[in-house]
């Protein structure tokens, strides 16, 4: 029998597939195709049809997924219905805003999470640990759009600290306008990731290897470091995977509050305009995030814990 | 020199004494045994020689380390003053090592206790390793690579690395074979030897008698008796002493044929629709009797036992408790009825309610099915636990280790009083250790309370070793094992 990140392999291969088929399989059923969006729902059927034809919708289901498909394999995600331009292009240039987003929020989250899980983690019970759970728990209850209008009228519109949107920058060159959306992002997913970390250090801490290793005199900055960090770990990655969906799914939101040209923005115009072959893309994009981030933490997760491969195997 | 000095140390757990006025001295290359039955405070002691205690236990008194009272400085200090000074060697060592760490890594880290600079580091690691008995090949490997044997030994290198002064083990021996026994204890010599002052906790007399040169003998938290090993070994003055001298507790009696019959069964079948679970079967379990049903799994040993238990209402047949009909469902019992009967559930962990603490639930089967105020039973449960070596305090089932778990399942049957005792998979799961542990505790409260015991498993070896009958399930059949090779074996050593 083959290794565990062999089949775990195997198995994103399959959710890639099905991916794929659904991605393009649901925009082919919904009511309407590209040509009632190309002209109006009043043109003429014959108008209808020359564009239909200069679409490929004329074609079979098979034969146009075919198309669409091989597109894929050589970058070509077809053209947008509404300006004509490459799907892929316009999907690259947005991607590159939202991972900087992204990667900005995970570069605060990250720390600030340790810092929040360890500390009360190494606390349990104690009144450190209940007011930073109590927090990261009410900053996960707040809804983001909530939180960013909030946001907004304090800090950009009353106080004017930071721009209160990103509409016509560039990113790069006026990084303080990333500053409220992170701040937004890092509020909601705090909680889940330090909580995890929480758990999973107070389990190690309070653990016998933890109480053996300090009985020995090893310093309480290495126990925690080299043992009840890396026990706590496994979930903790996993949970990252987690992370990285709700980022996306927070950019969606994110974005749209503070005019961001990222994936989230970019999507929900697709939608609005029914521009099928750039939803195709946004879907496929997403998709793909959370197959490769689940498929790289639980990789990551498998070597984590050496004594699993006894269960898995 | 004297390297540890404990004067009037006591130990309280609440208003309960788990050490008191124990006073003792150690010096460099002495090796000093604490003898002492299940509970009589060995491992509280051994972890106050480190200046530490189990959460909820109070330490007075002192401990001097090096001259260096322990119980006056704070964790951090504490632990400056230990480190490097005095190895613990714990009870269930496997438990210690990090499932996610190659060992030798560990063990160079371990080595900054004392050693300076990473070759000098990677240098004592390996000296550890050898002076535990490892071999270089261990180094790479994870916990879980090991054997138990090995892991004890991994877990000796970890304190070896230290290089410490004194040495703690608790129950080094326990779950080890005869050969390996042999050599844990030469190799315990040769520390000593060196110079390493031990401090062993046991109630492994060969290990004491091997190794140790002063023994110090507690019961219930105190000591009753030390001196030079041989002195105590050979003329016990204190009567606890010689009760510990007197050899292994004596083989379980052989079929019990003149006791009472507790329950009966008689014809007792089991079908789920046209499948036959249980063909008929007469079974008699007399007073303190000690059953052993054993089969390949799925071959009817649970059905049998939760049959007779009312758990599984039989299609046909009957059982009887001290002569009387027992109707078939549990849910039709008695109160009285269902005293005499418990049942122990093969996954401890899933027979507790995760979210209230363990001890109200032990207790529970007093309270209800005796009808013993809460006070009172839950009294009784501390008393019990105490005897099985447990302190359960406020604790909740994720706080307990499954060995200790099962205990807890155990302490929960037995304060019913039962009748008779049925335990599913007593032993399963469990290392060598723990499974050792849990059949002792089962042991001699079977024999203090004069239970009957239905103990089913497939380890064979270990149920034998506290059974006086066996009999075997396959297929639905249940047949007596009139006498085994082993009871022959047993018998011939007498």
């Amino acid at each position: 029998m083959p290794g565990y990140p062999a089949r775990r392999l195997g198995l994103s291969a399959v959710q890639a597939l099905v991916v794929l088929v659904a991605t393009f399989g649901m925009t082919a059923l919904l009511p309407g195709d590209a040509s009632s969006v190309v002209l109006t729902e009043h043109a003429a059927p014959e108008d209808v049809a020359v564009v239909r034809a200069r679409l490929g919708l004329d074609q079979p289901l098979t034969v146009r997924f075919g198309h669409w498909i091989s597109g894929l394999f050589t970058g070509d995600l077809g053209e947008s219905l509404v300006t004509a331009l490459p799907v892929a292009e316009e999907i690259g240039r947005r991607l590159a805003a939202t991972a900087l987003l992204a990667g900005v929020t995970l570069l605060v989250l990250l720390p600030l999470a340790l810092l929040v899980g360890v500390a009360s983690g190494l606390r349990e019970g104690s009144r450190v640990d209940r007011v930073l759970t109590s927090v990261a728990v009410l900053l996960h209850a707040v809804p983001e759009f909530v939180l960013g209008l909030l946001l907004v009228a304090g800090l950009a519109v009353h106080g004017g600290l930071f721009p209160a949107t990103a509409a016509g920058v560039d990113l790069l060159a006026r990084p303080e306008v990333l500053v409220l959306p992170v701040t937004v992002l890092v509020a909601r997913q705090l909680c889940d990731l330090a909580r995890q970390i929480r758990i999973g250090v107070a389990e190690h801490s309070a653990g016998e290897v933890a109480g053996h290793l300090r009985l020995l005199g090893l310093p309480e900055h290495a126990v925690v470091l080299r043992h009840v960090l890396p026990g706590a770990s496994a979930p903790v990655v996993q949970q990252l995977a987690r992370t990285v969906e709700g980022l996306l799914t927070g950019a969606v939101v994110v974005e749209s509050l503070f005019a961001v040209p990222g994936l989230g923005t970019g999507f929900v115009e697709a939608v609005q305009n029914r521009d099928i072959p750039q939803i195709q893309g946004y879907v496929l994009v997403f998709a793909g995030v959370v197959v490769l981030g689940n498929l790289a933490a639980d990789l990551v997760a498998h070597r984590l814990t050496p004594r699993r491969e006894l269960v898995l195997r | 020199m004297t390297l540890l000095r404990l004067d009037g140390l006591r130990a309280d757990a609440g208003d309960r004494a788990l050490l008191e006025d124990v006073s003792l001295r150690l010096g460099a290359g002495r090796v000093l045994a604490v003898l002492g039955g299940s509970g009589a405070g060995k491992t509280t002691l051994g972890l106050a020689a480190l200046g530490e205690s189990r959460r909820g236990v109070r330490l007075g008194g002192t401990v001097r380390l090096g001259g260096i009272e322990l119980l006056g400085l704070g964790p951090r200090d504490r632990r400056r003053a230990r480190a490097g000074a005095v190895g613990h060697l714990p009870q269930h060592p496997g438990a210690v090592l990090d499932p996610v760490r190659r060992c030798g890594s560990v063990l160079v880290e371990l080595a900054a206790v004392g050693h300076r600079g990473r070759a000098t580091r990677v240098a004592a690691a390996e000296r550890a390793l050898h002076a535990a008995g490892l071999d270089p090949e261990h180094w790479h490997r994870f916990p879980h690579q090991l054997s138990g044997g090995q892991q004890q030994r991994m877990a000796l290198a970890t304190t070896l690395v230290t290089a410490p002064s004194l040495l703690v083990l608790d129950e080094p021996s326990t779950g080890l074979d005869p050969r390996s026994r042999e050599r844990l204890a030469e190799r315990l010599r040769a520390l000593s030897t060196a110079g390493m002052a031990l401090l062993l906790l046991t109630h492994d007399l060969d290990l004491a008698r091997a190794t140790a040169d002063d023994i110090a003998v507690l019961e219930h938290g105190a000591l009753i008796e030390t001196g030079p090993a041989d002195a105590v070994l050979t003329d016990p003055r204190h009567l606890g002493t010689a009760a510990l001298l007197t050899e292994d507790p004596p083989l379980p009696p052989g079929p019990v044929a003149n006791t009472p019959p507790v329950v009966v069964a008689a014809g007792l079948t089991v079908r789920a629709g046209h499948t036959v679970l249980l063909r008929p079967t007469d079974l008699t379990l007399t007073e303190a009797s000690r059953t052993a049903v054993i089969g390949p799994s799925g071959a009817g040993k649970t059905t049998l036992a939760r049959a007779i238990a009312g758990l599984l209402p039989p299609s046909g047949g009957s059982t009887t408790l001290d002569g009387l009909p027992l109707l078939a469902h549990v849910r039709e019992r008695s109160r009285e009825q269902l005293r005499a009967i418990q049942y122990v559930h093969q996954d401890a962990h899933a027979s507790f309610d995760e979210f209230r603490d363990v001890l109200g639930q032990v207790a529970a089967t007093a309270t209800r099915l005796r009808g013993l105020p809460e006070p009172e039973a839950r009294a009784e449960a501390t008393a019990l636990l105490d005897a099985f070596g447990l302190f359960v305090g406020t604790r909740h089932p994720h706080q307990l280790s499954g060995g200790q778990l099962k205990r807890c399942a155990l302490a929960r049957a037995l304060l019913a009083h039962p009748r008779l005792l049925i335990c599913d998979e007593v032993t399963s799961g469990l290392d060598a250790t723990t499974r050792a542990t849990t059949l002792r505790t089962l042991d001699s409260a079977a024999t203090r309370t004069g239970v009957a015991l239905l103990l089913i498993g497939h380890d064979h070896q270990a149920l034998a070793a506290i059974t006086d009958r066996t009999i075997t399930v396959d297929g639905g059949r249940v047949t007596e094992v009139p006498d085994s090779p082993w009871m022959q074996w047993k018998r011939g050593l007498r």
